[in-house]
């Protein structure tokens, strides 16, 4: 059809010149195609007829044959709404891996015996090293033994209900299973002593467990909670014989008394916090 | 009277395009060796089956399955993914290089050489991560905020390795549909059923084919090109910087980048030359994939295997011009140790047979190029398996020394990889048009001297 219309020229010169090209002979061109399908089409309408004739479609029609007017618009929304669950993925991603959810902070774990650490260590003052002994020495805080309790229980609420699966587990033997509430994945080697002996005091990483009715996890555990602390540890460094002290309200009150305390323990302990970032401090 | 003959040979070259595009988008729509691609697609089924289940045994039991252990701790699995990543090349070069360079014979062949890059790139990229061990943390390779405050090590060229293969995807995968665009469109207007109606014209995104579609297109293209020109020659050299970046002797020759980019082009266009024979002989497509196609196709092999041949002797000459004793026992072991059949193999399969090529009336001959192009194949395979193994069974320690030997899972772990190779390319070449027929008949065009207007505007005769 074209060629008929226009015999000296082939198609696809025309289409060059209409693409964009501005010259006299272009215009010309334009405005008789325009001329010819104007009317009809509008001149957006004539290029795409035209473009549609060259690439071998007979008519032009055959686009709104398959798909409807809105269809563009419905894949547009589509590749959108996609966009935006991915979006959606990764912030709902990052959230839940910060969550309270994933690492328990302020989550109470139920216990067979509800022991309350704020009595026992808020209201009477038992030093936390009296029930956990091991946390001086060894890796581990380690759990009190049922005879740890019984230094006291077996003079005062002898009778109590509550108190139970105590007397129960004296009895038989048989530990009493407590639930773990501040743990490190097995691959993690976390050695309670080092901490202690230097100073890091329990509340940094237990929290306020004088305050604690029962006993919920307090900081979150996760690699980057611990990397804080082994990149730049001097000002969570306090005096080691004040270890189990819960306040340090005071001391965070005044941080000029104490500006220096930690810079020069780290030097008198010889802490390198180069070589505690790597891997093999954690994990071995 | 000139302003006629012009016309009357529009008009022929018209009729000639349309041909051309008849010729090659009947072919997905009636397919003419169904019972052929059938059976192949079963086959392909079958050995994607067998991929299914090895991952499964080996996910399940873990990498003691496999052969590797200390001293050869990277077996089949890395030699592939070499292998994999290597002939994906051929295609990147073949659509991207040439088309910069305005090379028209191109067009021809880039379509189904993509394709071929893309399940290669896909093949490759998943033995790494069967190879981990620990698979399920794969993602620990992408730098992404977590809460282990942990970031991959950027000085380590396994991050670079996570970053190039996932780079040639992406841009393999965006030139290989932006190519195919026209064509969707064209299949969608030929359509006789709803269903490729809709199918075809989703993909083809609304293409009308009008001046600014095809301006648009040509911008995108050949932008695209460019960013994925550098990738041919990035990817595998960092690929032999996994080797070189290491303290092993055997692997610090300083050769070992253009060693492998050069290596990988050339098992690339073994593999191209073995499927154009092939899909030319299948379908018919002797006017579209020419003999002189295939002679440009032989010529390139040979170039790019005489200039692997290089890589060979430079890699020898620098262990000996070194006279470090490391570098000098690795060749010795090499040449004549326990695993020298698989040097000999390479050297042997690589550069004898191809220097038939060095003949036209040979080059155009499809059956004796096949031959030649499997023999490379296997070659360059042979020498993946080389650099690792003949490299590593003999560490610095004698009290190291160990041998590997594939168990029964790695090599069905690859017999399955090259179902996961078949299954889409046979998809590819049932479902979509195998050949760029829109460029073939803008190269028709502007061959005879047709270059009126810019040059930007030549492709709008399609």
């Amino acid at each position: 059809m074209i060629a008929a219309l226009f015999p000296d020229r082939t198609a696809e010169a025309l289409l060059i010149h209409l693409s964009g090209q501005e010259s006299e002979a272009a215009a010309h061109e334009k405005d008789c195609l325009a001329a010819i399908f104007g009317a009809k089409l509008g001149w957006h309408g004539c290029k795409d007829a035209l473009g549609a004739l060259l690439q071998g479609n007979k008519g032009t029609g055959l686009l709104a044959q398959i798909f409807t007017a809105s269809a563009d618009t419905r894949l547009r929304a589509v590749l959108f709404l996609a966009a935006l669950v991915g979006v959606f993925l990764i912030v709902f991603g990052g959230g839940f891996a910060e969550s309270t959810f994933l690492t328990a902070v302020g989550w109470f774990r139920d216990q067979p015996v509800p022991f309350s650490h704020q009595h026992h260590v808020g209201s009477l003052g038992i030093d936390c090293r009296y029930c956990h002994s091991g946390v001086e020495t060894s890796d581990r805080a380690t759990f009190p033994p049922t005879h740890t309790c019984m230094t006291c229980h077996s003079q005062i609420w002898t009778g109590a209900p509550i108190l139970a699966p105590v007397r129960q587990s004296m009895l038989t033997g048989k530990p009493i299973e407590w639930n773990r509430v501040s743990a490190v994945p097995d691959y993690v080697y976390f050695n309670h002593s080092i901490h202690i002996d230097r100073g890091v005091p329990c509340v940094t990483c237990h929290g306020r467990i004088d305050q604690m009715p029962l006993t919920a996890r307090a900081k979150p555990f996760q690699m980057q909670w611990c990397l804080d602390c082994h990149r730049d540890p001097a000002p969570h460094l306090r005096p080691p014989e004040q270890v189990t002290r819960m306040d340090w309200s005071d001391w965070e009150r005044d941080p000029e008394a104490h500006k220096d305390y930690g810079a020069l323990m780290v030097q008198a302990y010889g802490i390198e916090p180069a070589k505690l970032i790597q891997c093999n401090t954690c994990h071995r | 009277m000139a302003q006629e003959t012009q016309g009357a040979e529009g008009t022929q070259r018209l009729e000639r395009g349309e041909h051309i595009t008849r010729e090659i988008t009947r072919i997905p729509q009636r397919f003419p060796p169904e019972r052929v691609w059938l059976v192949c697609f079963a086959a392909s089924l079958c050995l994607l089956a067998l991929f299914a289940v090895s991952a499964f045994v080996l996910f399940r039991n873990g990498v003691g399955m496999w052969g590797n252990n200390i001293p050869v701790n990277w077996g089949l699995a890395i030699s592939n993914y070499i292998f994999f990543v290597g002939i994906g090349h051929a295609g990147t070069l073949i659509s991207a290089m040439l088309l910069i360079l305005n090379e028209h014979w191109r067009n021809a062949l880039n379509r189904f050489a993509e394709a071929m890059t893309l399940v290669a790139v896909i093949c490759a990229g998943l033995y790494p991560i069967l190879h981990l061990g620990r698979y399920w943390r794969f993602y620990w390779m992408a730098p992404y905020p977590n809460t282990m405050d942990l970031w991959p090590q950027f000085k380590s060229p396994l991050t670079w390795d996570f970053f190039a293969v996932l780079t040639y995807l992406i841009v393999s995968l965006l030139f290989w549909y932006i190519g195919i665009v026209p064509d969707l469109a064209t299949m969608r207007d030929r359509s006789k059923k709803r269903r490729g109606q809709v199918l075809y014209g989703i993909f083809a995104l609304g293409w009308r084919g009008s001046a600014r579609h095809w301006q648009r297109w040509n911008q995108a293209y050949r932008v695209t090109a460019a960013i994925a020109v550098p990738l041919v020659v990035s990817v595998h050299s960092e690929i032999s910087l996994l080797f070189a970046a290491g303290p092993i002797a055997g692997w610090t020759s300083t050769v070992f980048p253009p060693y492998f980019v050069m290596g990988a082009a050339f098992s690339g266009f073994a593999v191209v030359s073995m499927i154009a024979i092939v899909l030319r002989h299948a379908f018919g497509l002797h006017d579209v994939v020419t003999d002189r196609h295939l002679d440009l196709l032989a010529k390139l092999l040979l170039a790019c295997g005489l200039m692997t041949s290089f890589g060979y002797v430079a890699e020898a000459f620098d262990a000996l011009y070194s006279g470090e004793d490391y570098d000098v026992q690795t060749l010795v072991d090499r040449l004549s140790g326990q695993y020298a059949w698989s040097y000999w193999g390479a050297v042997i399969l690589n550069f004898v047979p191809l220097q038939l090529l060095w003949w036209k009336a040979v080059r155009q001959k499809p059956v004796v190029l096949f031959v030649v192009g499997g023999c490379v194949v296997v070659g360059m395979w042979l020498e993946r398996y080389m650099l690792l193994v003949t490299t590593l069974y003999r560490d610095y320690l004698v009290s190291s020394y160990g041998e590997y030997h594939a168990s029964f899972w790695e090599w069905s772990l690859f017999a399955g990889m090259l179902g996961v190779f078949f299954t889409p390319f046979l998809l590819f070449v049932r479902y979509l048009p195998m050949i760029s027929a829109f460029e073939i008949k803008e190269a028709l065009f502007e061959d005879r001297g047709e270059r009126k207007g810019k040059a930007g505007g030549a492709s709008v005769h399609a």
